[in-house]
């Protein structure tokens, strides 16, 4: 079957899978610092979204259910590897942009070593508030929780990261 | 650059990195969801290194499909009559009151002020009936109400004659003054009061008054056939139901019990809002012997494990332990698993503020509807009494009715006498909340009452053992005081 459904006002599985799976990875990547977890977590979640795509909600809050989805399958597999180190230097991608960027790319590396130290929850928050572009409307439907909460994980997370760049800037 | 700056443009920097292996395959997913089979797709080293975790996969996949197809195609196994429509969430196939009527709702959001404010969370389905020409004191609450989480039944007035009566099933009723859902409940019963429209669509229902919407529900699939089964049975995707594990012994197992779905929804609320007030603090319990808590379980991704003590609630955040404290948690989760441990269990477990009796006696079992009983004749009541004329009143809500006494049971100790009164249940399930009147019963002791206490057993357990008519106590006469009126008793 190529695709799974016609509905009006949701995005084809086939044509969802084809122009965001990368992203959505990209996404993963962000909570699971792995890209071959990453990659599992998405097609765990698009699997398991697949017999029901047609009763997904349409629009942006297609989008926020197929990241609850995504990112609940992330927080599965961090559980199944408490054992793994979670931030591992190892598994960040190196920079791959020109010289002229490389202040920025190591800027941009920096900051994704900081969000490898912070929650995976709070790792969630900000992939989907910064990468995924969510509302904190969306985040909430995405976490399956209050606005309010989805605010302050990512309130947390920022201070977290806050407090990192105020410890760079003293040295 | 500031830090909103520098990680946004850290997280537009990721989408120019190589994702290895590039966009998935739509066809060998929908290949892997429809067969449960590994697929060709997943070609990364991680797949080869999890066999086992992949054959548990398939084999949940092939078990969802195969509980999901009996879902499907057996309706009776559901409760859900043949022909009602299937599929969940779904667009509700009826119009007007009809699709109202033949889903079961969500409440998304609350509208006062003019914006929208987040209800607390809750999987706690709502049904809505319509009663033509039913009792109504002009949209006033009948009740208090909540999400479906305290005993509820609610009017919304929208037409000569007509009433809406929200009714999602029996639940416990927790309400405190210091309850901190209590604030909300008060602005939905003022939403409630002023709603005069409805309108589905989609699945969304938005009852409002001519300004716009008041209150806002997502469809969670078609309602059962009685609604009161929505409480026993979640919609699917629901977790496993909660289970609580009484951390008391070492050495060997500890206990566990299922809670029940309503007071573990209350429970994540009260938590969730407390959390949101910012009652919590971080940190840990420190444990010692003897009794650790009840770690109340949810199979859910986004419910933390809480252990509960006396006193205080440790919720086991990923994002950092903490701590409420609050006695109700304890006392909630108490009364719910109380009647499912040992007696040994129950005897080694802290004492609840105030303390539950625990009867030597056995609890006499429910026979019908529960009911609350008076002595209809206090003063007539003696040592050498064999007959006693009961008071017995309804304890749910009914329009104001208590209908037929049902033959109370009775059981004995050496030191008490519980009667446990039942009134044939009613048909039908939306009902006002009216103050139910009290009808005389006369009941035959096998034995005289001899120096006993005589105690109403409906007040030794939940979900009656902490309203206010059994906030004295469960008795109602004894040799040392003599005769004991309930409180709030209609005379």
């Amino acid at each position: 079957m190529a695709s799974a459904h016609t509905e009006e006002g949701i995005v084809p599985f086939d044509a969802y899978v084809r122009e965001r799976s990368e992203r959505l990875q990209r996404t993963a990547w962000l909570v699971v610092r792995d890209w071959h977890d990453a990659r599992d977590a998405v097609q765990d979640a698009l699997v398991a979204l697949y017999p029901r795509w047609d009763q997904l909600p349409a629009g942006d809050r297609q989008h926020a259910y197929v990241h609850r989805s995504v990112v609940n399958a992330c927080l599965t597999l961090l559980r199944h590897r408490r054992t793994r180190p979670v931030a591992d230097p190892d598994a960040l991608p190196e920079p791959t942009s020109t010289p002229d960027h490389a202040d920025a790319v190591t800027d941009a590396h920096t900051i994704w070593r900081w969000c490898a130290d912070l929650p995976p929850v709070q790792r969630a928050v900000i992939a989907l508030r910064y990468h995924a572009d969510l509302s904190y409307t969306d985040i909430a439907a995405a976490l399956d929780c209050r606005e309010a909460t989805a605010r302050s994980h990512v309130h947390r997370a920022l201070a977290a990261l806050r407090a990192n760049l105020t410890e760079e800037g003293a040295r | 650059m500031n830090l909103d700056a520098r990680i946004t443009d850290a997280m537009a920097r990721i989408d120019r990195e190589p994702v290895p292996g590039g966009p998935l395959d739509p066809d060998a997913l929908a290949a892997r969801a429809s067969t449960g089979a590994t697929d060709g797709e997943r070609a990364n080293p991680g797949a080869t290194t999890r066999p086992i975790r992949w054959l548990a996969l398939a084999a949940a996949i092939v078990l969802v499909a195969g509980v999901a197809g009996l879902w499907l195609i057996r309706p009776d196994l559901r409760g859900v009559p043949a022909g009602t429509p299937t599929g969940t969430p779904a667009a509700p196939a009826a119009s007007g009151w009809d699709a109202v009527a033949a889903h079961q709702w969500r409440l998304v959001a609350i509208h006062a002020g003019g914006a929208a404010q987040p209800p607390l969370p809750s999987r706690t389905p709502l049904t809505f009936t319509m009663n033509p020409g039913a009792h109504s004191d002009a949209g006033e609450p009948a009740a208090l109400t909540y999400d479906g989480l305290n005993w509820v039944t609610y009017y919304i007035a929208l037409g000569e004659g007509s009433a809406v009566i929200l009714k999602p099933g029996p639940t416990t009723a927790i309400g405190t003054s210091d309850d901190p859902l209590t604030a909300r409940t008060q602005l939905m019963a003022r939403q409630f009061a002023a709603v005069r429209t409805y309108e589905v669509t989609g699945d969304s229902l938005v009852f409002g008054d001519e300004s716009g919407p008041l209150l806002v529900y997502a469809s969670m699939g078609p309602a059962p056939s009685d609604p009161y089964e929505a409480h026993n049975t979640p919609p699917p995707g629901t977790p496993a139901a909660p289970t609580v594990e009484v951390d008391i012994f070492s050495g060997r197992p500890n206990p566990v019990v299922t809670l029940d779905r309503a007071v573990a929804e209350q429970v994540f609320m009260m938590v969730a809002d407390q959390r949101a007030a910012q009652e919590s603090e971080p940190g840990e319990p420190e444990l010692g012997t003897g009794f650790r808590g009840f770690l109340v379980t949810q199979a859910d991704a986004f419910v933390p494990r809480m252990r509960i003590l006396p006193h205080t609630i440790h919720v086991e955040d990923p994002a950092g332990p903490y701590t409420i404290r609050n006695s109700q948690y304890y006392q909630m989760v108490y009364d719910a698993v109380r009647p499912l441990l040992d007696a040994d269990v129950v005897a080694a477990l802290p004492p609840t503020d105030p303390p539950v009796v625990v009867p030597k006696a056995s609890m006499p079992p429910l026979t019908g509807a529960p009911a609350l009983w008076a002595l209809a004749e206090p003063d007539a009541v003696g040592p050498t009494t064999t007959v006693l004329t009961l008071e017995v009143m309804r304890a749910e809500c009914s329009g104001g009715v208590t209908g037929t006494v049902l033959e109370p049971t009775i059981t004995f100790s050496d030191s008490e006498v519980l009667i446990r009164a039942a009134v044939e249940p009613l048909a039908g399930t939306a009902f006002d909340c009216r103050g139910n009147p009290v009808v005389r019963h006369t009941v035959t002791l096998p034995e005289p009452l001899g120096e006993r206490t005589l105690m109403d057993a409906a007040c030794l357990v939940a979900p009656h053992l902490r309203t206010s008519t059994c906030a004295q106590g469960a008795t109602r006469w004894s040799p040392a005081t003599g005769p004991v009126a309930p409180q709030d008793w209609p005379r």
